[in-house]
């Protein structure tokens, strides 16, 4: 015991006297240690972010989101101001939201544009194109192409894609260029709506989205061939040289026509050829004399 | 005198006849052309995607102006201009306005049973 304390009492006095003569040296190491994780820190801040954004969306995210990506769309676009149609499209979108997989407050909007196309973003904000709406002649077919838009839009399917491409840096990018004071939903949103416009969806998603929004249609009550005439109706105008304009942007995010025809068509046999097309309702409301 | 008079009303004459010839429609007012004129006759049917809505608003906005096709590059893609478009105030309003448009468990009802559709 006493060869203990003193050999304590010796280790201490060894102990005291080297902070003597190196504490100088310990401090100035402890302070370069701190100066490096400072300089890392944002490095992790960024990383930490990037994470962040590989994380689902919760719901509140998806409507901050989608209600700051419809805003663009928006201000891009522009909306079709008729709210006779409006409440028409936001209805029939709303009968074939009741089969949705997952549901959400269903908002649909028309955009003033002809280029044929529909968008569905996060949060259950959903568009459709004026010229896509012009190429209809029966409320089937509006509720085909609305319930695949719904599909993508409950099942999440840009956000998988964002994600598993691991584009979704995009965000903590355009958060760093505009700093931490911007509103981070905004630029998220921002961000979406370039996505949407530059991302293919993998082939299996459009698949599912074909599938499941005519599978929805018919269990509303619609005819299940609705979808797959819009899609004929599409290539056929397609192939018009004239039309270029028309459908280059669906055609550069989506798979050929015909695939996805041929993808439905044993789906609808399927389905079986009962169901509502209801085209005097549609013209009544989309193209009133 | 009246040679001189006489040559002044021929001139405006024609002047009137010219402008009345050459009078365009007023892009604000809708043309009763399916009416007063009758389609001319094709053996091709109406085409599709290219058409009119028969929207009811007098409100026009961006394209449906022109019916052209704002901001899209010829190969038919948004352009990167038109992607920058910055967002405001009253394009956030019109998207908080959307869910006005949605409808109420009645309407959907009604709607549904009008048209002999299901509900879940």
């Amino acid at each position: 015991m006493k060869h203990l304390s003193v050999g304590a009492f010796a280790a201490l006095a060894i102990a005291l006297a080297a902070n003597a003569q190196f504490g100088g040296v310990f401090n100035k190491a402890k302070e370069k240690i701190d100066q490096a994780t400072q300089k890392t820190k944002p490095v992790t801040d960024r990383a930490e972010k990037a994470a962040d954004t590989f994380q689902p969306w919760s719901a509140q995210d998806e409507q901050d989101i989608g209600q700051a990506g419809a805003a663009k769309m928006v201000a891009i676009f522009g909306l079709v101001d008729d709210a006779g149609l409006n409440r028409y499209v936001n209805l029939v979108g709303n009968t074939v939201g009741q089969f949705a997989s997952r549901q959400l407050p269903w908002r649909f909007g028309i955009l003033d544009t002809s280029i044929v196309g529909a968008y569905a973003l996060p949060g259950g904000y959903i568009f459709i194109t004026r010229g896509a709406l012009a190429g209809m002649t029966n409320e089937a077919q509006l509720a085909g192409a609305l319930g695949h838009e719904i599909t993508h839009c409950a099942e999440r399917h840009l956000e998988r894609e964002i994600r598993g491409k691991k584009t979704s840096a995009w965000a903590v990018q355009e958060a760093n260029n505009a700093g931490k004071s911007a509103n981070i939903a905004s630029l998220k949103g921002d961000a979406f709506v370039k996505d949407l416009f530059s991302t293919s969806l993998s082939r299996d998603k459009e698949d599912a989205a074909d599938e499941q929004g005519t599978q929805m249609a018919a269990k509303a009550g619609y005819s299940p061939a609705g979808l797959v005439q819009v899609l004929t109706s599409m290539r056929d105008a397609s192939q018009k040289p004239e039309n270029k304009q028309m459908f280059g942007q669906l055609l550069s995010t989506h798979p050929p026509f015909d695939s996805r025809i041929a993808h439905l068509q044993p789906i609808i046999a399927r389905l079986g050829s009962s169901g509502e097309t209801l085209e005097a309702r549609f013209s009544a409301a989309v193209m009133p004399q | 005198m009246i040679r001189r008079v006489g040559l002044f009303l021929a001139i405006c004459g024609a002047a009137l006849a010219q402008d009345s010839g050459q009078k365009k429609p007023d892009p604000g007012k809708q043309q009763p052309n399916s009416q007063a004129t009758p389609p001319p006759k094709s053996s091709e049917p109406a085409p599709l995607f290219g058409g009119k809505l028969g929207t009811r608003s007098s409100q026009k906005t961006k394209e449906s102006a022109t019916l052209g096709f704002n901001g899209i590059d010829p190969s038919g893609k948004v352009d990167a201009q038109m992607l920058a478009t910055s967002v405001g105030a009253n394009d956030e309003a019109k998207v908080r306005n959307m869910a006005n448009s949605a409808p109420t468990p009645a309407q959907l009802d009604s709607f549904i049973a009008d048209g002999g559709l299901k509900k879940k």
